[in-house]
């Protein structure tokens, strides 16, 4: 896990929320405003995909 | 890689804290410490409903179940509400919580084939909602 970007905001966010069909993050933040961020990321690592025969090393 | 850019920013027009935002196929819930409830478009970025009738303090949440959303609150009451039209559909009996509803989570029950809804609250207790989908 790596620290992708920070964004500075001008209020406390206390709750986020994910919409998919637009790949935007919609926050409430401490002075009642709504902000939306785009969220569109790349992934940079994935997973080793593990098998069965793997279990044993 | 696209950044992670500030697309919009717009007053929430709730009068007091707002406790979450919550996004439910299409729509985005925000509840208030105003008691009001106010949903949006997810896409114009448009208010398309406000409730401030029905609860009568605080309003934590939202959870969807099933084809509905529950809102829960200070007042101890859970409402229903239809996900698609956003129609206001029932108060659900309050002789289970005796204090704020606190948090929902609900999740498809396999063993009998329906959803079932969890609710918490400030009372210490821990409630199961079985939902009958055909009356949902």
């Amino acid at each position: 896990m790596s620290l992708k970007q920070e964004i500075a905001v001008e209020a406390f966010v206390g709750s986020l929320t994910y919409v998919p069909s637009s790949k935007q993050v919609w926050g409430i933040g401490s002075d009642r405003k709504i902000r939306i961020w785009n969220a569109t990321v790349r992934v940079i690592n994935s997973l080793s995909r593990h098998r069965a025969s793997d279990t044993s090393a | 890689m696209q950044d992670c850019s500030l697309v919009s920013e717009f007053n929430s027009t709730h009068e007091n804290k707002v406790n979450s935002i919550t996004h439910i196929d299409g729509f985005v819930w925000t509840t208030s410490d105003d008691a009001t409830i106010k949903i949006w478009d997810a896409v114009k970025h448009e208010r398309v409903a406000s409730y401030a009738d029905f609860h009568s303090s605080k309003v934590y949440g939202v959870a969807k179940v099933a084809s509905t959303v529950w809102s829960f609150s200070w007042d101890r009451s859970i409402h229903v509400w239809d996900a698609k039209t956003l129609a206001h559909r029932e108060r659900l009996p309050t002789t289970f919580h005796d204090d704020a509803v606190s948090g929902i989570v609900a999740h498809r029950n396999t063993k009998y084939q329906c959803w079932q809804a969890i609710t918490s609250s400030l009372d210490r207790a821990i409630v199961a909602w079985l939902v009958n989908e055909a009356a949902s």
